[in-house]
């Protein structure tokens, strides 16, 4: 009797749980699945943006993806710009992290002030570096020429392209501060306090203790970060070299050094109207993602540091 | 209770047709603010209570997309008369010949035909078959416009009014005694400089001249590899190559009609609509010149064109309000805001009734109106195709430029790519009509 009431407990919790989460799975299934399922099989058709008929054609648009030299050139460029800018908001991110963790006064305030320009959105983030990196109007040429370290201005946005939009790495920081002070914060003083006793100065504690101990929480970031920057999309547009005229941002495709993945299949999709090749494009970048996560996850195994011995 | 219930229903149902019935028609409108102000658009309403336009900002990246999805706005701003061949073609426009016949605001007999040519499409040919559209007011983009101050400190004589220049060389030479550099090679003034957009208008009138055509084949789908024909196509490049006009080494951050308000630029060449933009300069009357669209050389016939078609408006061909929606159409062009928009003189009015109303203030108004009727009369369409719009052609020059400036190609690699990329924009455009 006990057990049938367990019994029938058992399966309300479930039928609740499942009530409950039914909103989710429906907008899911609506909104997501099937679109996504229905871009995929689109990709194995012949289908532009106004096609009067179209068919199935099987693997075509993405053997013409893997054979495109301007595709693939995209896929290497879209990987270095990812690596580089990971890297570079990882580093800087740690470093300031590193510098707040010291119980210095008006640490609270610093870390707001390092942090603010993160909320920023990317948009207003890219004006402002367009600005100021301009050849003619922007600030960083004027200090630079004035302090002698350049005789005349530099067309950074034209002549280094694939640069400036890494400049912005250090603007978004921000989000790798705040996950390293959180992973500083749980590494235990006993262990520092241990080494300094045993002679250790700050650059042993930091190699044997904290790096070690923040592994996890750097590799955490490299991947999610990895896998954010693949998808870089409106950066290129808005800091693009090119002129243009009122808010026509999509009129010119940005230079081949900065024409990442995402920006070449809107271009096809929007612009060219080769509607399945544009999704065949973004599916082939959605695998690209997965093999390079799959890869670095692997990888993490034997550079992240566990407490926990894994049982083999 | 039965009686009751009964009246219940009857008046439940009276109250839904009501609803339903008594509503307004929404019409959307997209297109840039500057082309439809709000407070027009609250006058239009108060004056037809039954209509509630809705102007939403022109993006045809959403257009595209809600065109795919069968639910565009119902009248939409197009920027390139001849695109209405490309449009058309899919299905996407609405065939108002009928509704401009009969319309009682446009008078058919007033709409210019020649300007309007590139709205009225056959399937092959512009300026015949049926009509999509009309054009909002037109212009002869090839138009110059000069900085006189500049041309006098460069020791330069102020061009004519009535006889044009030539591309071959007097424009280029012209360009080159105006660019000035500072002491570091920066180039401070340029000399000239085109939108990367106009190119392929300036080109088609150049080998509509030289009685060349773009294309290849008769049913324009493929580029056309003569010789004479990749010339004209190298022309516009030799202006950044030589630092004439901005360029990657010497780039202008914004573009060209702004440069040339901040005296960056000595000649623009972008046409009468843009003389009411100089207004807002201080001495504009004195300060610029215009002079008509140049010629290919000493002797070559005028020809001239408006922007492949010029800008204008057309209706979706699935609105489920054609009706309410030519009413805005009507209103938008011969009604109270299509007068109000001659006034302005941001272009010529498609109906010939309006022109009247363009200004002529001053000398400034009288030499750009008169250089641009003048122009209007040697106006040729733009050699367009039903496979891409304009914008393949611009892309394709935009990304090959730059390498040219550089120097990593020269000017017949240049071409190549750029016909790699067009011809590649035509094939997908022939199978997208199953060609």
């Amino acid at each position: 009797m006990a057990q049938a009431r367990l019994g029938r407990m058992k399966a309300e919790n479930r039928k609740s749980f499942y009530i409950f989460l039914a909103p989710w799975i429906i907008g899911f299934l609506i909104f997501s699945l099937l679109p996504i399922g229905w871009g995929l099989v689109t990709s194995l058709t012949n289908r532009m943006a106004f096609s009067v008929k179209w068919k199935f054609n099987g693997l075509a648009n993405y053997r013409e993806v893997l054979t495109n030299p301007e595709v693939l050139y995209g896929f290497m460029i879209t990987f270095v710009y990812a690596l580089l800018h990971t890297t570079l908001a990882i580093v800087t991110g740690l470093l300031i992290a590193l510098l707040l963790e010291r119980r210095v006064p008006g640490r609270g305030i610093f870390r707001t002030i390092l942090y603010f320009p993160y909320m920023l959105p990317l948009v207003a983030v890219g004006w402002i570096f367009k600005v100021f990196l301009d050849r003619d109007t922007g600030f960083l040429n004027e200090v630079l020429v004035k302090l002698g370290m350049l005789k005349e201005p530099i067309a950074w946005l034209q002549m280094f392209p694939l640069q400036s939009i890494l400049a912005l790495a250090f603007w978004q920081a921000g989000w790798s501060l705040v996950i390293f002070l959180g992973g500083l914060a749980t590494i235990p003083d006993e262990l520092y306090e241990v080494a300094t006793i045993d002679g250790a100065r700050y650059g042993r504690r930091l190699r044997h203790i904290t790096m070690p101990l923040l592994s996890p929480f750097i590799f955490f970031q490299f991947v999610a970060s990895m896998i954010y920057a693949m998808q870089t999309f409106i950066q290129p547009y808005i800091m693009s070299p090119k002129p243009r005229r009122g808010e026509n941002l999509f009129m010119e495709t940005p230079p081949r050094e900065t024409f990442f993945v995402m920006a070449q299949a809107y271009q096809q999709v929007i612009t060219a109207h080769k509607f399945a090749y544009g999704i065949a494009m973004l599916w082939t970048l959605f695998v690209v993602i997965l093999v390079i996560t799959v890869i670095f996850i692997r990888l993490g195994g034997f550079v992240v540091y566990t407490e926990v011995e894994e049982k083999r | 209770m039965r009686a009751a219930r009964t009246a219940l229903v009857f008046a439940l149902l009276l109250l839904v047709a009501a609803g339903i019935f008594g509503q307004k028609k929404t019409v959307t409108f997209m297109c840039i603010e500057a082309d439809l102000p709000k407070n027009f658009v609250d006058k239009f309403n108060a004056d037809n209570p039954d209509i509630n336009l809705v102007r939403t900002e022109e993006d045809w990246t959403k257009w595209t997309a809600d065109a795919m999805a069968g639910s565009a706005s119902d009248l939409i701003r197009m920027g390139i008369g001849s695109d209405t061949a490309y449009y058309s073609k899919r299905g996407l426009l609405y065939d108002m010949t009928s509704m401009l016949k009969s319309s009682k605001v446009v008078k058919f007999d007033d709409i210019d035909k020649a300007a309007n040519s590139s709205y009225e499409y056959d399937g092959k040919d512009f300026g015949k078959g049926a009509w999509y559209g009309l054009v909002k007011d037109f212009n002869n983009i090839g138009a110059l416009t000069y900085n006189k101050e500049m041309f006098k400190a460069a020791g330069i004589a102020p061009l004519s009014e009535t006889k044009p220049i030539t591309y071959y060389n007097d424009l280029f030479n012209l360009a080159k005694k105006l660019t000035v550099k500072d002491s570091a090679g920066k180039v401070t003034v340029w000399g000239y400089d085109v939108d990367s957009t106009w190119v392929q208008f300036l080109v088609t009138d150049m080998a509509t001249a030289s009685n060349l055509s773009f294309y290849g084949d008769a049913k324009r789908s493929v580029l056309n590899n003569d010789p004479k024909m990749r010339e004209l196509w190298k022309y516009f490049p030799q202006f950044p190559v030589a630092d004439i006009s901005s360029n990657i080494r010497n780039p202008n951050s914004g573009w060209e009609g702004s440069a040339f308000q901040s005296d960056r630029i000595a000649i623009a060449q972008l046409g009468y609509w843009f003389g009411a933009q100089l207004q807002a300069n201080k001495g504009y009357n004195e300060k610029y010149g215009w002079a008509p669209t140049p010629i290919m050389k000493a002797g070559s016939p005028r020809v001239t064109n408006n922007l492949g078609g010029a800008t204008g408006i057309v209706m979706y061909a699935k609105t489920k309000v054609p009706k309410e929606a030519f009413r805005v159409f009507e209103w938008y062009m011969g009604g109270a805001y299509g007068i109000e928009r001659a006034r302005t003189g941001w272009g010529i009015p498609p109906l010939v009734s309006l022109r009247k109303l363009l200004p002529e203030d001053n000398a400034y108004n009288k030499s750009r109106k008169l250089i641009a009727f003048d122009d209007a009369k040697y106006f040729k369409d733009y050699q367009a195709n039903p496979y891409t719009n304009w914008q393949p052609f611009q892309t394709a020059y935009s990304k090959h430029i730059d390498d040219l400036v550089k120097g990593t190609i020269n000017a017949d690699a240049f071409v190549d790519a750029f016909y790699a990329d067009v011809n590649d924009a035509l094939k997908t455009g022939r199978e997208e009509l199953g060609e």
